[in-house]
């Protein structure tokens, strides 16, 4: 993969959410990780630019983030 | 294709219910899958982009461009997508016999599709992922594989999405999960009963034996409640000791039945963590009256609850009736 590719990021950004995730969260984060991972590949092997790639990633992540986050926040401001 | 020994791919009671599990079909739009969509879009250039549900009759759009939210399940191609586990690959529909008579193409000048199926964790293919156009195409192996993979990503965002709609502890809904699938059961015009259920002295529970003790009663009512529910029924945690339990389809007198039957079930459990003694539950049942709101309906719920509180617990009060008293 190239140096574009944020496939780094992608594993910082895991290392660091991984500290704050409760346990039963973990697997499942750690699935979307693989299926991002997966999809940079894909996008990789159809040849499509590095730039496009890394916008795409950036996107699906501040998305799943974004819902991550309100997983939390239902979790502490539903049924508590 | 069918795979051998493949049996998920035939089984659609199965199918049906591990799409169901999800809570999606019709929901409003959200921006998650919007935003897939639209990366997808831009990836192949491609006007005609959409994450398709198959229900018993119908395709369910959650996110779409270019094609309509729902429509027929007979005029779905998505739906024979659902019955292989790889991509479906049109490259001319006009050419295909099968395809070459579907309104969308005939009509609607549809010419290339290629859709893959959004497979549950279970193996169930519980929708597709599809994109198409008004051009013949040819798509490659590794445009298949782009597909693959934003499947993946719909099915662990819905995952996410799952999870944020259940409680930890008990698995039930959690309160805003809830509220949502009351006001949707209240858009229609089926009768709707809701019983709301709280623990009693789960407070002197936690203070004489711990919060895990009391973590104990928690699941182990939760799971009651939800073994003895029907599959359509759907159980809530709306406060700390209290859930919800939304019955549809039935009148007033199947509602306080069932709720007593579930009082009963829950005197009957034993509990080793409290030294034998009883845990008990007092029942408010309701049943939606009209043009109700969900707060409405809650209200009425909760006074009856409270009644039943009030005069003595362990037991179900119906709202609305003279004097509220126990059933």
């Amino acid at each position: 993969m190239t140096d574009l590719i944020p496939v780094h990021e992608l594993e910082e950004r895991l290392a660091h959410v991984r500290r704050d995730l409760p346990l039963d969260l973990i697997p499942m984060v750690e699935r979307h990780h693989q299926n991002l991972l997966g999809l940079v590949q894909a996008l990789e092997a159809a040849g499509r630019p590095p730039e496009t790639i890394r916008q795409t990633v950036q996107n699906l992540l501040q998305s799943y983030e974004k819902d991550l986050l309100s997983v939390f926040e239902a979790k502490s401001g539903d049924s508590k | 294709m069918t795979m051998q020994g493949d049996f998920k791919l035939g089984d659609e009671a199965g199918r049906l219910s591990a799409l169901h599990r999800y809570e999606i079909l019709d929901t409003p739009p959200e921006e998650e899958f919007s935003d897939i969509i639209r990366l997808v879009q831009s990836i192949f250039d491609l006007p005609l982009v959409s994450i398709n549900f198959i229900d018993t009759d119908r395709q369910w759009s959650k996110a779409a461009a270019g094609i309509p939210t729902e429509i027929p399940r007979a005029m779905s191609i998505c739906d024979h997508t659902i019955r292989g586990r790889t991509a479906l690959d049109l490259p001319d529909l006009t050419e295909h016999p099968t395809f070459a008579a579907n309104p969308f193409v005939a009509d609607g000048g549809v010419r290339c599709y290629l859709g893959v199926p959004l497979t549950s964790p279970d193996g169930y293919n519980i929708g597709a992922l599809c994109v198409a156009g008004a051009e013949p195409r040819e798509f490659s192996e590794a445009e298949a594989d782009i597909l693959r993979n934003f499947a993946r990503l719909v099915m662990s965002q819905l995952e996410l999405r799952q999870i944020a709609r259940n409680d930890a502890l008990t698995g039930a809904l959690t309160r805003r999960a809830f509220r949502e699938r009351l006001e949707r059961s209240l858009n229609s015009d089926a009768e709707i009963g809701l019983v709301l259920i709280d623990i009693d002295h789960f407070k002197s529970i936690n203070d004489r034996f711990g919060h895990p003790a009391g973590d104990v009663v928690l699941r182990c009512v939760a799971e009651t409640l939800r073994t003895h529910s029907l599959p359509h029924e759907c159980l809530g945690r709306i406060g700390g000791e209290e859930f919800g339990l939304l019955l549809p389809g039935r009148d007033a007198s199947a509602v306080v039945a069932r709720a007593e039957a579930l009082r009963r079930q829950v005197v009957a459990l034993e509990w080793p963590e409290l030294n034998g003694i009883a845990v008990t539950i007092s029942l408010g049942a309701a049943m939606r009256r009209g043009d109700e709101t969900a707060d409405q309906l809650m209200a009425r719920a909760d006074i009856a609850l409270y009644a039943a509180k009030r005069s003595g617990r362990n037991r179900t009060v119906e709202a609305g009736t003279e004097s509220e008293a126990p059933v």
